[in-house]
């Protein structure tokens, strides 16, 4: 890998570009079907949509005028209309509800009288709305009903011998400062930067698997990698096999997709008669630059779904990982369709994101080449490093694979009487299905429950879900639930080291949230709602409001995140990488996305407690202190002054000090209790012998 | 696997095997057979200790090491999608083969193995003998002094795997150093010139079919083989 040899990387390419282009599928997903999606799809239902409509508008609207023989001046000019047919049902409600008529219009009886002398009168169009045809005409007769009162006023008025302006005495219109194309731009950035970005990733997973898992499920993988050939070479050539795919199919959607809007715009015109400068409404130089700002997506996905795809032994394993990930990566996309989400610096940092709302701007006509360079900086960089860390992955055997340890679960398992005699330990493979259940169970157990009664909810939620899941899976696979969630004794040391390592990880997720919310702006509304969610009354709604918000997420979410989790990710990973991906987890979990990255930062604090002490104690008191010092901060009366304290506050230097000082005592603590031996009289067992790097 | 549980597969397996002679690695299924094979061909690093191909140093020198050998499994796949022809060209430039001298070569394999009437239809449309050929010409496109064969026979027909063993002696007699695993009995003794009896990543005995006769005292090699893993003997008529 010392030099890189061109030539190598040509062969590679060369030869999986054949393999791929030979391969009628991905032809199909990258070629044939986006040209045909859109024009069928989207033409044909467009078509068919505005044929129904021109149907409705069309056909007489049918209406019944209550009571029979009320003003038939009105009535009259109702009936005079070419678009309205009168007629009396025996009984207009029922004829409604049959939808024999689409309209009954009440009034009262005396409804000239009324209006000839000045008085209130009121008319109903009684109409059913859920129907296209219902709204349809009461547009119809309102319309018809709206007219015929200003022809009235305008009586009224010549009467007096005043003029119009006496009624309405100024006029309000509204100019659009942006031009036809600009608001043609506008409606096509919305839908179409989106649709390009999920139609390239789609792409792309076909020949990611195909390169990388299907070349490892036909066993060609171990006979290229006997090959003298680099596996940075190898790495290469396949990746840029997977971007022309990938760059191949956002090109044809692109050309699919302008085609169908020119098409539409031409056809939706077709009776305004503005059709001689119909291309103009669009810029369509912009399909052009979109297609320039998909290349870094493009570097980028492709990437990370080959490193990704890369771990899997077989088509259908790549494909049970990449279809989470497509998901995954749909979620920026739609970010971006959010309101008030605008291209900034910081956003232009954000992967996919920055694709999305670049490619609207360059729809909208602008060209910001600065945010450009951001996010291709951005992704490259990111393509960088996976690539490195799939050429390292191929480096090793892990590629080959092997024998499948990783462990199943089923659902008869789960749920058979049958004593196993094997004893199971825990593993990646079970953590997986769990936390799916724990948040099955938090949605449509946890819900309910709270919308019932929110603090009662969360309590039960709480111990039964997220705590009770993880339990009785050990249970019913009978592993030995506290040795394996690390729930034995723990020094009392470790956990004063743990409440002193509480500040810094506080201050770590609150100064988190501060520089986060320079890039997302957390709504004032938002703020106002989490602290009424922990506001409690009374001095003795404190001590419940501790235990519902503090004592008890505390415990039970460790039991989950650090007991749980943590523990069956370890199996198979490095301690640190299992602290990461549990404390990700731990963030999304809050299904908050102003609270992700603090609640990550706070988890990375308790893993790292948890795996330096070997208990799941000290991990639980920091959690309940954490979340204790919230519930004070926002009630107790003592706090209502300290300005830092506050949302906006910023919290003064000497404390981020002090926090960070005393965090690092806990630190210094922490690794000395790990390196003395352990005490076999205390019974604290290997918990000291536990490190950060081999795994059990 | 990152981290994965660690397990010894092979532990102290020390052996030689010399050009023009036919190595065999004989053990029950999950003996390190696969392993000890792997670690030779580079696709595993060994966790201590190192060996020798053709002069080169597994650990030190892997690009030279897989320059000198020729590989081949009973799982080795073909990529379905290409010729047979491509196959094995692909392989020949990743060995870094000028053109010109592939494609003589190319014939002249192709030649030697029948390949030559269906070196055009694509792998996909193969039988499986047919496969095994194909496979066969891509570990030896380069010439290689050392074959590395890993149960080369499995999953083949009596036909394919007659081809398979006339491969191996024409390769000893061109004065090529084969190694070649399996755990089929008959198929080492047919071959081998010495074989190594491999028992729970370790070797049990080395030696020629003789010797290791000689040295049990059994006259059929599956006795001889039990024996040496330490197993009851059935006695025999």
């Amino acid at each position: 890998m010392n030099r890189i040899n061109w030539a190598e990387i040509g062969l590679v390419w060369r030869k999986e570009m054949l393999d791929t282009l030979r391969d009628r599928r991905t032809i199909l997903a990258m070629i044939v079907l986006p040209l045909l999606v859109y024009p069928l799809l989207i033409m044909g239902i467009s078509q068919l949509g505005i044929r129904q409509v021109q149907k409705i508008r069309e056909s007489l609207a049918v209406v019944a005028v209550v009571p029979e023989g009320a003003a038939p001046g009105l009535v009259g000019a109702l009936a005079a209309d070419s678009t309205i047919s009168l007629v009396a049902p025996l009984d207009p409600e029922a004829a409604l509800e049959a939808r024999d008529i689409d309209a009954i219009v009440r009034m009262p009886a005396d409804f000239e009288t009324l209006v000839a002398e000045g008085r209130d009168a009121d008319v109903v169009i009684r109409v059913d709305l859920s129907r296209d045809r219902g709204r349809e005409v009461r547009d119809r007769v309102e319309g018809f009903l709206a007219e015929w009162r200003s022809d009235l006023v305008s009586l009224r008025l010549a009467d007096r011998g005043l003029a119009d302006t006496f009624v309405r005495p100024f006029r309000v219109q509204t100019e659009n400062a942006a031009g036809a194309r600009k608001m043609g731009g506008s409606i096509i950035g919305q839908i179409l930067p989106m649709l390009l970005v999920i139609m390239m990733m789609t792409g792309a997973l076909y020949p990611a698997i195909d390169v990388t898992a299907g070349e490892r499920e036909r066993g060609t993988l171990e006979t290229l990698l006997v090959s003298p050939g680099s596996r940075f070479s190898i790495v290469i050539g396949k990746y840029l096999t997977v971007f022309v795919a990938s760059m191949v199919t956002a090109l044809a959607n692109l050309v699919s997709m302008a085609f169908t809007v020119f098409y539409l715009v031409g056809s939706a015109n077709l009776g305004g008669g503005m059709g001689e400068n119909l291309p103009s409404l669009i810029d369509w130089r912009a399909f052009f630059a979109v297609l320039l700002v998909m290349v870094p997506m493009a570097l980028f996905f492709c990437g990370l779904a080959m490193l990704v795809a890369s771990f899997a032994r077989s088509y259908k394993e790549a494909q049970n990982y990449l279809s989470p990930l497509l998901i995954a990566c749909m979620a920026p996309t739609y970010l971006a369709l959010l309101p008030g989400f605008e291209l900034s610096y910081e956003i232009a940092l954000i992967p996919i994101a920055n694709v999305v709302l670049l490619s609207r701007e360059l729809f909208l006509g602008n060209y910001p080449w600065n945010y450009f360079a951001i996010t291709l900086a951005t992704l490259s960089g990111l393509a960088l490093l996976m690539l490195s860390r799939t050429v390292s992955l191929f480096s090793r055997e892990a590629v080959l694979g092997g024998s499948d340890s990783g462990q199943r679960i089923s659902w008869r398992a789960l749920f058979a009487d049958e004593k196993r005699g094997r004893a199971e330990t825990l593993s990646p493979g079970m953590v997986a299905p769990v936390f799916a259940l724990v948040l099955l169970g938090f949605f449509y157990i946890g819900g309910p429950l709270q919308l019932a009664d929110l603090r009662w909810g969360l309590v039960v939620t709480q111990i039964l879900v997220i705590a009770g899941f993880p339990v009785i899976a050990l249970r019913v696979y009978r592993i030995p639930v506290a040795d394996t969630l690390r729930a034995g004794p723990s020094r009392p040391s470790a956990l004063a080291l743990a409440a002193l390592l509480m500040p810094a990880a506080t201050m770590s997720a609150a100064l988190a949230a501060s520089l986060q919310s320079r890039v997302i702006s957390v709504p004032e509304s938002y703020r106002e709602l989490m602290e009424r969610l922990v506001t409690v009354e009374g001095g003795g709604g404190l001590v419940a409001g501790i235990v519902v918000f503090a004592v008890i997420p505390g415990i039970c979410e460790e039991i989950l995140f650090r007991g749980f989790v943590l523990r069956g990710l370890a199996v198979r990973m490095k301690g640190s990488t299992a602290v990461i991906a549990t404390a990700v987890l731990f963030g999304a979990f809050h299904f908050d996305l102003y609270r992700l990255i603090p609640t990550t930062i706070l988890g990375l604090f308790l893993g790292y407690v948890a795996l330096a002490t070997g208990r799941l104690w000290p991990a639980m008191v920091i959690h309940v202190l954490n979340n204790a010092f919230a519930v004070l901060a926002t009630n107790l009366g003592a706090f209502e002054n300290v300005a830092w304290l506050k949302e906006d506050g910023a919290v003064p230097l000497p404390i981020i000090l002090g926090a960070f000082l005393l965090g690092g005592a806990a630190v210094w603590g922490l690794r000395r209790l790990r390196s003395r031996p352990p005490d076999a009289a205390s019974g604290l067992g290997k918990a000291p012998s536990e490190s950060w790097t081999v795994s059990e | 696997m990152p981290g994965g549980e660690r397990f010894r597969a092979v532990d102290e397996i020390s052996f030689t095997a010399s050009p023009g002679s036919v190595f065999g690695l004989l053990g029950p299924n999950g003996a390190g057979k696969t392993t000890t094979l792997r670690i030779l061909s580079t696709l595993i690093a060994p966790t201590s200790g190192t060996a020798r191909v053709a002069g080169y140093d597994v650990v030190g020198e892997p690009e030279a090491v897989r320059r000198s050998i020729g590989f081949l499994t009973g799982s080795t796949g073909l990529y379905p999608r290409l010729t047979a022809r491509e196959v094995v060209r692909y392989f020949g430039r990743l060995y870094g083969m000028p053109p010109g001298d592939l494609e003589r070569r190319l014939d002249s394999v192709f030649g030697a193995l029948d390949i030559s009437s269906f070196q055009d239809k694509r792998c996909g449309e193969l039988s499986t003998g047919m496969m095994q050929k194909v496979s066969i010409a891509r570990a030896i496109i380069h010439d290689p002094p050392v074959l590395i064969l890993d149960e080369p026979t499995t999953g083949l027909d009596v036909l394919a795997s007659r081809h398979l063993v006339e491969f191996i002696r024409e390769s000893r007699d061109m004065g090529k150093c084969v190694l070649f695993s399996t755990h089929i009995m008959s198929e080492a003794e047919r071959l081998c010139d010495e074989l190594a009896i491999i028992h729970r990543g370790g070797i049990v005995d080395t030696g020629t079919v003789a010797e290791l006769r000689e040295r049990t005292g059994q006259t059929f090699i599956e006795d001889v083989f039990l024996s040496l893993l330490g197993e009851p003997v059935e006695e025999r008529p």
